[in-house]
């Protein structure tokens, strides 16, 4: 009887034209929060919020190689969590907003504070986006 | 701030000399992934929300 009533709500939300019935069986079997994933985004936002202050010091570096690290680290976290692809392609797109930053400090040519900066910046906005969802996640 | 909005402040970045052409491009490619971000992570919001709710049926089923 349970499983019928769950059944027929389940049919008649499906009757919405917003809702798609692969939808209501993503979100029935969506990831459900993970420390690890929110220790993770959160790693990734306070050192982006911190080492902005390093941009034009030499102390950018290890900033920028942590970052790098800890955004592949996410990335391949996420990937191995069954129905996580929303969070996978967060973290795929921000670990190429990261991957740009750690390439260019990498290179003989100078960076500009201004670039600095603004990756920082950046990073730290994407991942305060991705820490609210992330974080809000069913438990 | 919009993403139009956003170009327009690195063009004027850009502009006054304070980032190279290549930096430039890269944060134009960034607000592509920032948009990208933001439509995942929206995806996910709406997906918490109907969990939510499917959560809230199968607990109701419960009292039945």
């Amino acid at each position: 009887m349970k499983k019928l009533l769950i059944v027929l709500a389940v049919v008649s939300l499906s009757g919405c034209a917003t809702i798609q019935q692969t939808t209501l069986y993503r979100a029935w079997n969506m990831a459900k929060f993970d420390n690890n994933e929110y220790s993770q985004i959160n790693s990734i936002r306070t050192v982006a919020n911190l080492g902005a202050a390093k941009c034009g010091t030499p102390e950018v570096l290890p900033v920028v190689d942590s970052l790098y690290y800890k955004s592949v680290e996410f990335k391949n976290y996420s990937a191995s969590i069954p129905f996580n692809e929303e969070t996978v392609k967060m973290s795929g797109e921000l670990a190429e907003i990261i991957k740009g930053l750690n390439v260019r400090y990498h290179e003989k040519e100078p960076v500009s504070i201004s670039y600095c900066t603004l990756k920082f910046g950046t990073i730290e906005k994407n991942a305060v986006t991705i820490q609210n969802v992330v974080g809000a996640k069913p438990r | 701030m919009s993403t139009i909005a956003q170009a327009q402040a690195l063009d004027a970045q850009f502009r006054a000399g304070n980032l190279s052409a290549g930096e430039y491009k890269e944060l134009l490619e960034d607000l592509k992934h920032t948009a990208a971000i933001n439509e995942a992570a929206g995806d996910l919001a709406k997906l918490t929300q109907i969990h939510e709710v499917l959560e809230g049926l199968k607990f109701a089923a419960g009292f039945i």
